[in-house]
């Protein structure tokens, strides 16, 4: 394990969620690859917290703690996605983020 | 033997994605993304970042992934299967994937440059909590009861708007509401 094994290993992950956040076609499963990609900005947070030089070395605690916060951001907007997500479903039975054009006159 | 471990551990969480993005059944999928994120605290483990796994665990295993799993199993049933997308689609969508990851790529050459191998001065358990709790400069202590706030906002926000009778569902004659 060193950086650069981290670095692609995030960097094939953001790739395979932004695939799979376009080609979905059901509200939740867009959301769990949007998980996907948050997944691998914070393992990169962690990541250049162990093995990154340079400023990030002079303070090892701000990727972790940076990590905490986007978790309960992730939580929040999870949240409100999947109270999101069952309100649609109760409103109208289709959750195909394509079909959502309610708005547009 | 450790990194054997950890090449193990990577391989599952990109084969693990994969399948999260390609299974057609919806519940498996989430199945896949409860592993992906398994392997990510193992990750963390291995990164020895004791306390982000095991934040990692708790808010996303325990927490968000039993909300996919309840929503899942609220609005779809079990045997379905979602449609297989075009290949207009999917060419599309793999462009656009691979151009973030040339893009990453070339951004990671520079930044990976800067390796200088494992640090001796890991952030501790307790290191993190006093800095979390630091009103000083460099103190993390206004993030972290803004953090409160907006948890307990989205928390009354979700409630609001997934209950029934909420915005959602439009009555028949608005007037009448209270």
């Amino acid at each position: 394990m060193n950086l650069a094994v981290c670095l692609g290993v995030t960097a094939l992950l953001f790739a395979i969620g932004a695939y799979g956040l376009l080609t979905r076609r059901n509200m939740i499963a867009a959301l769990m690859s949007l998980e996907l990609m948050v997944n691998a900005a914070l393992i990169n947070f962690v990541a250049f917290a162990r093995y990154g030089s340079g400023p990030v070395a002079q303070d090892r605690e701000a990727g972790p703690v940076f990590v905490l916060f986007a978790v309960a951001v992730t939580a929040a907007e999870m949240a409100l996605g999947l109270a999101i997500v069952i309100a649609l479903h109760r409103a109208r039975r289709d959750l195909d983020p394509t079909d959502l054009d309610g708005l547009h006159g | 033997m450790r990194d054997l471990f950890g090449f193990a551990v990577c391989s599952a969480l990109l084969g693990l994605a994969v399948l999260t993005v390609a299974a057609r059944n919806l519940f498996r999928a989430a199945l896949a993304l409860l592993g992906v994120l398994l392997a990510t605290a193992i990750l963390f483990l291995l990164l020895q970042a004791e306390l982000v796994a095991l934040v990692q665990v708790m808010v996303y295993i325990g927490g968000i992934m039993i909300f996919v799993l309840y929503a899942v199993l609220l609005t779809s049933e079990l045997g379905g299967h979602m449609p297989k997308p075009s290949w207009r689609t999917s060419g599309a969508a793999a462009a656009v994937s691979l151009i973030s990851l040339i893009a990453l790529a070339g951004f990671f050459r520079s930044a990976g440059a800067s390796d200088q191998g494992a640090v001796a001065n890991i952030a501790s358990v307790k290191s993190l909590g006093l800095r979390l709790l630091d009103a000083g400069p460099g103190g993390f202590l206004v993030p972290f009861e803004l953090v409160s706030v907006l948890l307990l906002a989205a928390m009354v926000g979700a409630i609001a708007i997934a209950r029934p009778g909420g915005p959602s569902e439009p009555k028949a004659n608005p007037e009448a509401r209270p």
